[in-house]
């Protein structure tokens, strides 16, 4: 009993973090059809910003937002420069998925020639845990959940009760019209994307912060994040959160039960099994209603 | 007789000048391993101590029969992939002309892969950071000299320590790799041997940082002890943050990739009483030992992780063996690395000195982090 509720407890923290990484690609992705390989990248370049802001001795409120922001930076470059100018091709899904291959290959090589193959590590800025018998809950995790549900429900709440919100809608579900009707959409898009990136950077720093700061941070997430999207369905955000917490949840229990070395095969088992039963997607159906 | 004295003079200077100004040659070396991808944190001791090694040896140069030398390393990444190994294997065999020898720093997949193609080339191989024995022994390539003490060795002593210490229940818990089964086959047979019961073996994929649910599994079977063989730091620090977390008190011992450089990240604290069995003891009083680890540090302000002190020794000895064949010709060479001890070296006790299969030989010892900042020597190898 206790092996399964510390499984429970470890797989829902991990599943937070799935989530805010997977949380941009589900909006680029899913909203504009875009395929960002280089999307996870802004994960690790989100926690190196952070490391690096708390080693100077910045405050760790103050290192998450740089991380926040140093994604989100990387995000709208991406955006500007790379998927932008291939909008208007026929080939667009093709072209930007090698584009940002290729560029999820250069950052990881960057960084690593640029910082090294070292991973880091924060100073403890979450020191501490809850106990429950021989359940244990580490204060950084506990926090990744938190933030992970806050952000979450501001997410849903952006989308449907904000101008903004509507009118990434309105982009993702048809450019020309919602142009005519004056909404900026090059502007929107790029907020879209730099925001998406900036939760991506934010699940980043929160991963360095439980466990370790590397330039691998991100491509570890890479096959993980868009096998949330396409289970989850595109565009529904709520149905990402909880197919995040379900993958992180499998993950767990097959490392308590089994053997860690079949996580990757259980979470693509649920995968296929979700795939066959469902092709949609599982927020196609069930939670429509959280459609945003 | 004056004018014969003056052109004797002008022509030793002319003869003198010449040789002052004889260039030096190249040794052609062709290096292959992982310079990217996701093991490479493992390797950068290895590649940085053979640039410090390659930077004094060359500065100081080789001679060989009267001619002055360096090495002309060119390096090839194998991103621990065996596909990409061969590839680069083919690449460094057929690129480097003339090539004189190749030095592998590859993983031990890469290592196997890529044994059969090495073996075929007739070069020598000098080889100070694959595990796996799985390449060398009598059916292996005769060109090829392992600066890696055997896995066997570290298991033995480890399990032998381990069942005087009283510790009769063990669980393994090892990375899902080619080198991490061999670690843990490796131990388990010696275990066996020394009267233990292994409970337990559990895996977990590269780079898994989160170490909880398995350990939650572990806490269940209750053993004495956990034997942990990892080759990643990020996968180290991960492992012992949630020993602690979980308040588990068993004994912990490692493979010998448990070295001083994982309580650097993760904090002596967290590794104290943690015992590991290699050939590398960083506290020995051998200058060898500190004046590289003195130089090491502060060239980059941490300390080598397990596979940077064999490779510092492999450039070491490989100018060694040129210098005293007088010769760059490989059966020569060959023929000296088997034949001699190479005294002075970091690595195990500070002699190399391959068996007639290519595998140097190294006393293994068992030593404990404390945490006052130590690997202290609990049971030292003999030679």
């Amino acid at each position: 009993m206790t092996l399964l509720a510390q499984a429970l407890v470890s797989g829902l923290a991990i599943g937070a973090i799935y989530a805010l990484a997977a949380a941009g690609l589900g909006i680029v992705f899913g909203l504009f059809g875009v395929i960002n390989f280089a999307h996870t990248q802004n994960m690790m370049i989100g926690a190196v910003a952070a490391v690096a802001a708390a080693s100077l001795g910045a405050p760790f409120a103050v290192a998450l937002l740089a991380g926040v922001l140093a994604a989100a930076l990387l995000g709208a470059l991406t955006e500007r420069l790379f998927i932008r100018p291939l909008l208007s091709h026929e080939t667009v899904q093709i072209d930007t998925l090698f584009i940002t291959l290729g560029l999820a290959i250069v950052i990881e090589n960057a960084m690593l020639m640029l910082w090294g193959s070292q991973p880091r590590y924060f100073d403890a800025p979450l020191p501490g845990m809850v106990q429950l018998g021989r359940v244990v809950l580490t204060m950084d995790r506990l926090a990744s959940i938190v933030l992970a549900l806050v952000v979450f429900a501001v997410l849903h709440l952006l989308v449907t009760r904000t101008r903004l919100g509507k009118a990434v809608l309105a982009t993702a579900q048809n450019p020309e019209a919602a142009r005519v009707v004056g909404i900026p959409v090059t502007r929107v898009r790029l907020i879209a994307f730099a925001v998406g990136c900036g939760l991506a950077g934010l699940g980043g720093v929160l991963w360095g912060v439980t466990y370790s700061v590397s330039y691998v941070t991100g491509s570890t997430f890479l096959i993980l994040s868009f096998v949330l999207v396409v289970m989850s369905g595109p565009g529904n955000i709520a149905s990402l959160l909880v197919c995040s917490v379900l993958l992180g949840l499998t993950e767990s229990l097959a490392g308590a039960f089994f053997d860690t070395k079949w996580q990757r095969l259980a979470v693509m088992l649920v995968f296929i099994a979700v795939i066959m039963t469902r092709p949609q997607g599982l927020g196609a159906g069930r939670f429509a209603r959280a459609n945003i | 007789m004056h004018r014969i004295f003056r052109f004797a003079i002008a022509a030793l200077a002319v003869a003198g000048g010449a040789a002052l100004a004889q260039p030096v040659k190249d040794i052609n070396i062709a290096l292959v391993l992982p310079l990217s991808g996701p093991v490479m944190v493992n390797v950068d001791p290895a590649v940085k101590s053979i640039k410090m090694a390659l930077e004094e040896v060359n500065a100081k140069g080789i001679m060989v029969g009267g001619q002055k030398y360096r090495f002309n390393v060119q390096w090839f990444d194998e991103e621990c992939k065996p596909p990409v190994a061969i590839n680069a294997t083919r690449a460094a065999l057929s690129q480097v002309q003339p090539l004189h020898m190749v030095w592998a720093g590859m993983c031990s997949s890469s290592a196997v892969a890529t044994a059969a193609i090495l073996r075929d080339s007739r070069k020598v191989v000098l080889n100070a950071v694959s595990g796996t024995s799985a390449f060398a022994g009598p059916k292996g390539d005769p060109y090829l000299f392992k600066i890696k003490e055997d896995f066997q060795w570290r298991s033995r002593d480890l399990a032998r320590y381990l069942a005087k210490r009283g510790l009769k229940k063990g669980a393994i818990i090892a990375v899902n790799s080619d080198w991490g089964h061999e670690s843990s086959k490796t131990f388990e047979k010696f275990a066996k041997e020394a009267g233990i019961d292994i409970v337990q073996t559990l895996s977990y994929d590269e780079h898994t940082e989160e170490f909880v649910p398995l350990l939650a599994q572990v806490r269940q079977a209750n053993p004495d002890f956990i034997f942990e063989a990892s080759q990643l730091l990020d996968e180290q620090v991960a492992f012992l943050r949630a020993y602690r977390q979980l308040g588990l008190k068993m004994q912990l011992a490692g493979e010998s990739t448990w070295t001083e450089d994982v309580p650097e990240k993760a904090g002596w604290q967290l590794i104290d009483g943690m015992l590991t069995a290699s050939a590398w003891v960083p506290s020995s009083d051998r200058p060898a030992v500190k004046a590289y680890l003195d130089k090491y540090r502060k060239a980059f302000g941490a300390t080598p992780g397990f596979n940077g002190p064999p490779s510092y020794d492999m450039v070491y000895i490989a100018a060694r063996a040129y210098e005293k064949a007088g010769s760059l010709d490989t059966e020569a060479v060959r023929k000296v690395i088997r034949n001699t001890t190479f005294d002075g070296m970091v690595y195990g006790s500070g002699k190399v000195k391959f068996d007639d299969h290519g595998q140097a030989e190294f006393p293994v010892s068992v030593t404990v982090f404390d945490a006052k900042r130590k690997l202290r020597v609990l049971a030292p190898g003999s030679e």
